[in-house]
């Protein structure tokens, strides 16, 4: 007979047929790129033990990482309202209601050792590495993520306090700084070079260093467990049972922890269960995570409501909540991290070979990523919540001036992020983007910015009840549709301009061409206002 | 006073109102009754102004739409929605200020009234639901409004606070206030009541005064309920 947990997994699992047959697919690909490691002979470099070794040993800080916060940060989101009930009042010790998010973490685990088996050729082209090498750093992998899933876990539920919950975090995220800062210092002064060049050296030399650095090797379970592998390959079996023994000990204190201690968590996990649920609801209403205040975690500090009166408390209370959840000022915590992401991305695209005999490119490349950021960035904003919730719909005011407060709070984030967004422009390619372009293009983001948010308001209220998937493509096509047409129409004008007044420079030409964009979206932006206008008059709250 | 006139609220060819009318008068508790989906919620929307209709719905003698209506209406919500990112006190601020109300010392007593004092400092989405509704019937209650609708307002209540929005209930009856209750539970009304509209498939199938049935000795809330509900009833 299927215990309660098997019989409620089986079930589910049944209702869900393209997704077994995705997972059945997903893995005969997998097997297949394993498999695959024996069938070319070409190697970019001849195989070398200590580098085979010290990128097992950075794959398995990254399955540490993942299988962490597997187990600490999602674990607590994997209750369901309905585990909340039944399996915390339902005859199962805690152990059994601790494993019931299990299988959300063991499918977690299974797509990371899927996605590490897809490198295999690569593997085998760049580092000559073989398929016993991939079998024992899967294996290895499997076994660091179960020890770091369990760690999570012992110190979510033992910790389970909002801010002893939020410390562990904290530290975990605190040692990787130190780790990262410790192996650059390390790194530069081991190869003299400046952290800017390190890009220079040799990758194998480079891997190799930091696998065999002493801040790697003594990384919980993943340096130990690299020991293993070489113990394995340089026949010495001491480190290799060392090294199981300490893990298999590990686990086996970690799940007696959880067998044996003292510890409560039913409150976070039904908090978070009823986050999720949130969550799922605000998709539902066409709110998809991106900026709003469910993606961010908020903790209540020294700030007050101290502003405000009327319209104007509205306005005041947009702004607070932005400093509640980020604490970077009004700067939205989401926005800003897609601002590093977008900035970081573009830092990595200018090292690759050969780029900079095409800085125009790196500049339209630039443009593009920004826009598409700015485009999940924006049409999730507060607006959008406030409008999901009954309290504007009652404040006496005019429905146009509580729209008008709301997208006014906007305000100060869209022009610190249409800054960021002209930096960003900068940094792309500093050769050959000028003043004029990072000027014209804050303008063109701070129309299009505004643009996101109040064409995601008016589908929002409009296509709501399509449901959420329909609801996303009419969004995302619409807007696809008026930024190739803003497009079409500013290298329109730049032509006719070009045809009457003789031939413009690049910069200025493209300058002209972020100007005419964001008069276009401005235009756009007026009437998508009256729209929004009309409707929260006119449509149901 | 709330006047209820002719009003129809249709999605696409259902209609989920149906020309339905009533009227309280200041200082009048009116309930309306009925069983899932026979419109209860969707006529208290329409008259939060949160649903678009047609008709006329009226608080004091002004249009729902009115920024003046709307400044002396409370609602209480049949689901709380907090803000995830406030506090209780923040809430109880933020409408406050909103509703350009001065009186501070009310709020402070809404919230030892709710028994909200120790919880002060937790955001919205720490609450339980009860908490919740505790925090949502205080926002509605802030700015002193003269006419509040209650949609389901007992759900997830602990007993002190029943007894306690009981009482708030029946204070607001004595100091003239009009009170509309959506709900489920008639025996937690059985003593607030002046006007039951028992509601079936979006219409009012019976409307009964306190007064009459007392006088007349008729049968209780309950009995009515159950009649109306299950077509025992030719009325």
């Amino acid at each position: 007979m299927l215990s309660p947990a098997a019989y409620k997994a089986v079930h589910s699992l049944k209702r869900r047929p393209v997704a077994i047959a995705l997972g059945v697919i997903a893995f005969i690909w997998g097997i297949q790129c394993l498999r695959s490691m024996g069938f070319y002979s070409f190697r970019f470099m001849t195989r070398n033990d200590d580098l085979i070794v010290s990128l097992i040993e950075i794959v398995l800080i990254g399955a540490f990482d993942f299988g962490f916060i597997l187990g600490n940060r999602l674990f607590p989101m994997n209750f369901s309202m309905a585990d909340c009930t039944f399996h915390f009042a339902g005859p199962f010790s805690r152990f059994k209601v601790v494993m019931v998010p299990f299988g959300k973490a063991f499918m977690g685990m299974m797509f990371f050792l899927w996605f590490v088996a897809c490198q295999a050729l690569t593997l085998t082209f760049m580092f000559d590495m073989n398929i016993g090498d991939m079998m024992w750093m899967l294996g290895l992998s499997f076994m660091v993520m179960l020890l770091a899933y369990f760690l999570g876990v012992v110190l979510a539920v033992f910790f389970s306090e909002g801010n002893k919950y939020y410390a562990t975090s904290y530290v975990f995220l605190g040692y990787h700084i130190v780790l990262i800062i410790t192996l650059l210092y390390m790194t530069t002064s081991h190869f003299h070079v400046r952290v800017r060049d390190l890009l220079d050296v040799p990758a194998d030399k480079l891997i190799i260093y930091i696998g065999h650095a002493w801040p790697a090797r003594t990384f919980p379970f993943a340096g130990w467990a690299s020991y293993i592998y070489e113990g394995h390959l340089n026949g010495n079996y001491i480190p290799f049972t060392a090294g199981m023994v300490i893990s298999v000990l590990v686990i086996g204190i970690l799940i007696a922890l959880l067998m044996f201690g003292r510890y409560e968590f039913y409150d976070r996990a039904c908090s978070m269960a009823q986050r999720a649920n949130d969550f799922r609801e605000a998709r539902k209403a066409g709110v998809d995570l991106a900026t709003t205040s469910l993606a961010v975690d908020a903790r209540v500090g020294k700030e007050t409501i101290k502003h405000g009166w009327g319209l104007s408390a509205i306005f005041h209370k947009h702004i607070f909540e932005n400093i509640r959840t980020s604490r970077i000022f009004f700067v939205n915590q989401a926005a800003f991290l897609f601002r590093m992401v977008c900035a970081g991305l573009l830092l990595l695209a200018r090292t690759s070979d050969g780029i900079e005999d095409y800085p125009h490119l790196m500049v339209t490349g630039a443009v593009a990523v920004i826009m598409v950021f700015n485009t999940v960035a924006f049409t999730g904003g507060r607006t959008i919540l406030e409008f999901n919730r009954p309290f504007i719909y009652m404040i006496p005011e005019e429905p146009r001036k509580k729209l008008f407060v709301c997208v006014a709070a906007e305000i100060p984030e869209i022009l610190f992020d249409s800054l960021c967004c002209g930096g960003i422009l900068y940094i792309s390619s500093p050769d050959v983007v000028t003043w004029k372009m990072v000027l014209s293009f804050i303008v063109l983001m701070i129309a299009f910015d505004f643009f996101c948010e109040m064409l995601s308001l008016v589908c929002v209220r409009l296509f709501r009840s399509l449901g959420r998937y329909t609801l996303l493509v009419v969004k995302y096509a619409i807007i696809i549709t008026i930024v190739s047409l803003t497009e079409g129409l500013s290298q329109l004008v730049i032509e006719v301009l070009q045809r009457t007044s003789g031939a413009m420079l690049w910069d200025g030409s493209t300058a002209l061409g972020f100007i005419v964009s964001a008069v276009a979206y401005a235009l756009i932006v007026a009437l998508l206002l009256r729209f929004a206008r009309y409707m929260l008059e006119r449509y149901d709250a | 006073m709330l006047t209820v006139d002719n009003v129809t609220k249709k999605y696409k060819k259902f209609k989920a109102i149906d020309e339905l009318s009533f009227r309280l008068n200041d200082g009048e508790t009116g309930v309306l009754l009925g069983p899932n989906g026979a419109g209860k919620s969707t006529i208290i929307k329409c008259i939060a102004g949160l649903l678009q209709f047609s008709g006329t719905i009226e608080i004091n003698g002004i249009s729902n739409k009115d920024l003046d209506a709307k400044r002396q209406l409370g609602y209480v919500p049949e689901v709380p929605t907090l803000y995830d990112t406030l506090t209780i006190d923040e809430h109880l601020e933020f409408i406050r200020r909103a509703y350009k109300s001065d009186n501070k010392q009310y709020m402070e007593e809404l919230i030892e009234r709710f028994e909200l004092g120790d919880k002060r400092r937790k955001l919205g989405r720490e609450l339980s639901k009860g908490m919740q509704q505790k925090v949502s019937i205080c926002c509605a209650l802030i700015h002193d409004p003269s006419v509040i609708i209650f949609d389901e307002p007992l759900v997830g209540l602990d007993p002190h606070a029943i007894k306690e929005l009981k009482s708030l209930i029946n204070e607001l009856k004595a100091q003239g206030k009009t009170i509309l209750i959506s709900t489920h539970m008639i025996d937690t009304i059985e003593e607030t009541w002046d006007v039951v509209n028992i509601m079936m498939n979006g219409k009012i199938a019976v409307t009964r005064h306190n007064t009459d049935v007392m006088k007349a000795g008729e049968k209780s809330l309950d009995e009515l309920f159950f009649e109306i509900t299950e077509g025992r009833l030719d009325d």
